[in-house]
């Protein structure tokens, strides 16, 4: 093997050169996800911009939840970050894992159909692992409390 | 009652319309499509394929005194009604968002002619009062936002 040859592929192992197009993944940060729980896919298709399945972290057996989801920001407020992270973590099934302190988990587990929640955690794309740290319920004709 | 005893019947049919169809629109839904404070942030492109691409969904933006196909295309990455409320927000572009245009600029002519000359590829947020009913924006900021990197 010619020594150019041999170079480019120890830069390319390294990653100083590209071997193919990444996907955007923006890094661990927390983020703000507001949504409206869904029965289904079909359901949270039709409550929100995207729908995505919620499962549990090392949990594979609790049912995921749906949700349309209505807004996905990063902490610092970026709406454009938010849509091009949680895109890419769509062809995924469940879309996020969530974990964290039971009391939040068991929260989002039981709100009702149609309820709207806010999520606030911190996402791992390469692991679609939500911690979160705060759920917030609140019933589907109510509004956001400011 | 004197006055109501001697008015004629079609007074009183328009009377009663006056004073009942603020409560008929309510019950219709009437009063959910009033003018609402409306924050969205997105990105212009050149035409609807590309904002849909781009954004959550792509929304048209058309301007009074301008021609009728004079529009520009928003990807919409993030909607919500004064005070933060994005469920109502995401409800009404859903149904409104299939209409060309989807909003029209009313002015002032100063921000519209801003909102306008901005390039493709421009990220921007617009704040004003919308008319839910007539889709109509009166705009109160257009800021450019920084693209990634902040450049």
């Amino acid at each position: 093997m010619r020594l150019g040859i041999r170079v480019l592929l120890v830069l390319a192992i390294l990653g100083v050169i590209p071997v193919s197009a990444q996907t955007f993944r923006g890094g661990t940060k927390p983020y703000v996800l507001q949504g409206k729980l869904a029965k289904d896919q079909r359901g949270a298709q039709q409550s929100g911009w995207l729908a995505v399945s919620i499962g549990s972290l090392g949990k594979p057996d609790t049912p995921v939840r749906w949700v349309g989801v209505t807004a996905f920001n990063t902490w610092d407020d970026d709406p454009f970050e938010g849509r091009q992270v949680l895109s890419g973590l769509i062809p995924d099934q469940p879309t996020l894992l969530v974990d964290g302190p039971a009391g939040l988990l068991a929260q989002l587990q039981k709100a009702p159909v149609g309820n709207k929640v806010v999520l606030r955690g911190m996402l791992v794309p390469e692991s679609r692992t939500f911690l979160l740290s705060a759920v917030q319920v609140v019933p589907a004709n109510a509004k956001m409390p400011k | 009652m004197r006055a109501i005893r001697h008015a004629k019947p079609g007074r009183l049919a328009t009377l009663a319309t006056v004073l009942l169809l603020p409560a008929v629109l309510r019950g219709q839904g009437g009063s959910e499509l009033g003018p609402v404070v409306w924050r969205m942030r997105g990105t212009l492109v050149a035409d609807k394929q590309s904002a849909n691409d781009i954004g959550w969904t792509g929304v048209s933006i058309g301007f009074t005194g301008q021609a009728d196909n004079k529009v520009r295309w928003l990807g919409a990455v993030h909607a919500e009604i004064f005070g933060g409320d994005t469920f109502d927000a995401w409800s009404y572009v859903d149904k409104v968002a299939h209409y060309t245009p989807t909003f029209t600029v009313a002015g002032p002519p100063d921000l519209a002619s801003q909102l306008l000359a901005l390039p493709d590829g421009s990220r921007v947020a617009l704040e004003g009062v919308l008319d839910r009913g007539a889709r109509t924006l009166l705009l109160d900021a257009v800021k450019p936002l920084p693209k990634p990197g902040g450049s």
